[in-house]
């Protein structure tokens, strides 16, 4: 019956935007999605499944305000949900200053706001520890509902920016659930074509009673700080390296302690023609075992991969994967996925 | 026979010569409402990378190209940006997606880029020196009016 309902609606969906398509010129319907096969050691088992299904709409309404939409279906289980990951309404004065309104992706580093949900266009598999989503028991706020102002290519530095005034962690869609707004601040530099270096920070208070990541409620309030830096080298068109690394502190500050967490990956690769080996390491480290809103299990990750790209819209990607948790053993995987836009 | 011989290979360079730099001559046109006259080859490029949205008259720069498979389309992102048309539209997605940009508007032939630039504010684009007639605005680069 969910599944039922939920292809209903994304009838509906489809239908009220093509409606609004022929109706707007400017208006562009884009999707992701992927699928992926792998064998995991430790389960010993094959298995093939879907990734996320993107939607990805925008739209010029008039010369100075735009429209963005990312809507994802996920699947789980025997069932498919529909997760309305970004709704954007901006108002663009010029490229340095631009206003932003709706449901983000928070601007915390470099990999959250450049790889979004489209598979394709990310250079691995899957997203770093330190970015996973938060329904995948992510660390960071992954989406934020608030105002932002942005913008890039401030001066021959080409400095950037984006500072994000929002809703807090444990806010839904509708329902934004105390008077503690979060406030995340970016700013990075480009001072060479395909160089770029960056510092982002994400301040907000978690109050007592908040549905927390151990899957119950916070004991006390909660101050949480992060602080984090950004050093890539992505310059596909004069250069056949690549690079991206991040680092994030975390600071949770109880009324009795504070805990702090890290986590940090290291992306490398090396093009040669369409073809791109590259390699990545992932790390997270929870200050205490105990702490009162994560679920702290640290994770170390190494992979190894190579991806394929075939065309701008069409890329193979296949990794060896070995992960681990906590003190469980390290457990090995390979993983292929083929991703694609339309 | 070895004059003449001298004298027709002279000649064939000089055809070939002339044939290549006719398929290479191309102009930025812009609509009147919109670009400068002139530029420079790093503005350009920043416009067509998506890193400038506003003229300084505030009409929004739209960029429109000929899209990269047909002969003058990959011709042009070749020669003035050393980009392949897949790579041109790879930079373009990661704008579009994070929402830092419109996409490019793409056309099938230089007539319909030259249409939709006289018709349109704020509008650039690229195309062949011969195609050109009265309606835009061409925009000398680097004080060349053609690159």
């Amino acid at each position: 019956m969910k599944v039922i309902y939920t292809f209903f609606l994304y009838g509906l969906l489809l239908l009220i935007v093509t409606a609004s398509a022929i109706a707007q010129p400017d208006t562009q319907i884009r999707g992701f999605t992927d699928v992926q096969m792998g064998y995991s050691a430790k389960d010993k088992k094959f298995q093939t499944v879907l990734g996320q299904f993107t939607t990805f709409i925008t739209s010029e309404i008039t010369d100075r305000i735009s429209f963005l939409s990312e809507v994802v279906f996920e699947y789980s289980g025997h069932d498919a949900g529909i997760d309305i990951e970004r709704v954007l309404i901006k108002y663009n004065f010029d490229t340095q200053f631009n206003l932003v309104l709706g449901k983000h992706h928070t601007p915390i580093g470099y990999w959250n706001t450049a790889y979004h949900h489209g598979a394709v266009i990310q250079p691995t598999i899957c997203r770093p520890r330190m970015f996973s989503f938060e329904d995948n028991g992510g660390v960071l706020p992954i989406h934020t509902i608030g105002l932002m102002a942005t913008g890039e290519s401030i001066t021959p530095l080409n400095i950037g920016y984006s500072f994000l005034v929002g809703s807090g962690v444990g806010s839904t869609a509708p329902f934004d659930h105390d008077d503690d707004k979060s406030f995340t601040l970016e700013a990075h530099i480009e001072p060479l074509e395909g160089l770029r270096v960056g510092a982002s920070s994400y301040l907000t208070k978690v109050a007592k009673g908040s549905a927390t990541l151990r899957n119950d409620t916070l004991a006390q309030d909660m101050n949480q700080l992060m602080i984090g830096g950004t050093l890539l080298y992505l310059n596909r068109l004069n250069s056949p390296f690549e690079f991206i690394s991040e680092f994030l502190s975390i600071s949770n500050k109880y009324d009795t302690r504070t805990v702090n967490t890290t986590s940090l990956y290291l992306y490398a690769g090396y093009r040669i023609g369409n073809i791109i080996p590259y390699v990545r390491y992932d790390q997270l480290r929870y200050g205490a075992k105990d702490d009162l809103f994560y679920n702290a299990v640290d994770m170390t990750g190494l992979l190894v991969g190579v991806r394929y790209e075939i065309s701008y819209l069409s890329v193979l990607k296949l990794e060896f994967q070995n992960e681990k948790f906590g003190d469980t053993d390290a457990a090995n995987k390979v993983m292929f996925q083929f991703a694609v836009g339309f | 026979m070895t004059l003449l011989r001298f004298i027709l290979t002279i000649l064939c360079c000089l055809v070939m010569l002339n044939a290549s730099s006719q398929a290479q001559s191309l102009i930025v046109i812009a609509n009147a409402q919109g670009a400068a006259t002139s530029m420079s080859s790093t503005e350009l490029r920043a416009i067509f990378k998506g890193q400038k949205q506003r003229w300084e008259n505030g009409n929004r720069v739209v960029v429109a190209i000929v899209k990269g498979n047909t002969a003058i389309g990959g011709q042009i992102l070749t020669k003035v940006f050393g980009v392949s048309f897949d790579d041109f539209q790879k930079i373009w997605l990661t704008l579009v997606f994070q929402g830092k940009a419109p996409a490019p508007k793409y056309f099938d032939t230089e007539n319909d880029l030259k249409n939709f630039i006289k018709s349109t504010p704020g509008a650039i684009g690229i195309m062949n020196s011969t195609a050109v007639d009265e309606g835009t605005t061409q925009i000398a680069i680097d004080g060349k009016k053609v690159i």
